[in-house]
């Protein structure tokens, strides 16, 4: 007996397939074997394409104005986001260094890119890249961007920091850095990967 | 006839067999499992173990003070830091660069092995373990992020000069390497054994 596949999903923690039917009406769709959330359509949403654009320009201005500023005998010592790269690549840290732009710098702008990419895609006839493309670099670069870890770094650094320099201050681009993730994160969690193929 | 879904779009299809083919959504290629999962997670979980040793081994930061340059391990930073009270600093380096690393290459080896030998233990609590060792992977970064940033911060030359130590490359390897062994495990595979 032929069944239909739209109405089924698969858990990929434990590989048993459910019917979408028998999940409506719980709030957290779990798989009653492994007890896993599971990954339902969610409806994709015009704000993940706004927080998209406003975490681009936030991310422009972080990168220009310092995360953490102090001073040493009368000498101001600061550090931007791309600093905190280039110091390693100038340190001979490539490796290091090429993770560390990677994880903090590449995959979170691709990631918004990316999303204002499905949106033009979608709304107007206009093809940048496959569907594919897109929704494949969306999980990737979710997945490596490392932005969350990032600002708990920071903040690790500033206590290091003030115990050996108390002049040592959070700046402009830390505060920046906050608005940022939360509008870095509002895009990843109001859209939906699978949107892009259009069905 | 058998369901199987593509893992990449997450469509599902009815088939014949088991027998690979190319997913009409997203043309990348269906399974039935990830192919050699198990094999491929655990020979990186293994490299990842051979990083760790380097990691812990050498300094991972050199301070520089008035032209004299001390070395530092990860674990000889934590004791500073316990030395100095400056306990906070001390708990969130040694969760997240000694802690976490260990939880996650243990976890992930147990995982691996309990495949394979008979343990007790029901597959829910398999799937939790893992779950919780994808979840807390990229923390261990922050030791990373927190040399980069203080090497950027601290420049005045030989008066005072922070830079990262050979330790930092093997560290964040170990980082990267388990978490593409995670992301690399079928989970699925654990419930196909028993």
């Amino acid at each position: 007996m032929a069944v239909d596949t739209n109405e089924i999903i698969e858990c990929y923690s434990c590989g048993l397939f459910l019917k979408k039917e028998n999940l409506k009406g719980s709030l957290k769709h779990r798989c009653p074997r492994c007890n896993s959330k599971l990954d339902i359509e969610k409806e994709l949403s015009f704000d993940s394409l706004y927080y998209a654009i406003s975490s681009l320009l936030l991310f422009a201005v972080l990168s220009i104005y310092p995360l953490i500023s102090l001073s040493i005998g009368g000498i101001e010592l600061e550090a931007t986001l791309i600093d905190t790269v280039f110091i390693l690549l100038k340190q001979n840290f490539f490796v290091v260094g090429l993770i560390v732009f990677f994880t903090i710098v590449l995959a979170p702008i691709l990631n918004s890119l990316i999303i204002i990419f499905a949106f033009i895609q979608a709304h107007t006839k206009i093809r940048f890249f496959t569907d594919t493309l897109l929704h494949d670099g969306f999980h990737f670069f979710k997945h490596w961007g490392f932005i969350e870890v990032f600002i708990i770094s920071i903040i690790v650094t500033y206590i290091k920091l003030i115990g050996m320099v108390s002049s040592t201050k959070f700046d402009i681009g830390f505060y920046c850095l906050l608005a940022y993730i939360f509008c870095f994160y509002m895009s990843n969690i109001k859209f939906e990967g699978k949107s892009v193929f259009g069905e | 006839m058998v369901l199987v879904s593509c893992r990449n779009c997450h469509k599902v299809f009815e088939r014949e067999d088991y027998s690979d083919f190319t997913c009409t959504r997203c043309n990348h290629k269906v399974r039935h499992r990830i192919k050699d999962s198990l094999q491929v997670s655990l020979a990186l979980t293994i490299c990842a173990i051979l990083l760790y040793i380097p990691a812990m081994v050498y300094p991972i930061m050199e301070v520089t003070k008035f032209g004299i340059t001390t070395e530092s391990t990860i674990f000889e930073g934590v004791i500073s830091f316990l030395e100095y009270e400056n306990y906070f600093i001390a708990f969130v380096i040694f969760t997240a660069s000694i802690a976490i690393p260990i939880i996650k290459l243990a976890g992930l080896i147990f995982i691996f092995v309990s495949i394979k030998v008979n343990v007790k233990m029901s597959n829910r609590i398999r799937v939790i373990i893992f779950k919780f060792i994808e979840a807390i992977g990229k923390w261990s970064m922050i030791d990373i992020y927190v040399v980069a940033l203080l090497s950027s911060i601290v420049q005045l030359n030989e008066i005072f000069n922070i830079k990262g130590g050979i330790a930092a490359t093997s560290f964040a390897l170990m980082v990267v390497l388990t978490m593409i062994a995670a992301h690399r495990f079928d989970t699925r595979i654990i419930w196909d054994e028993q």
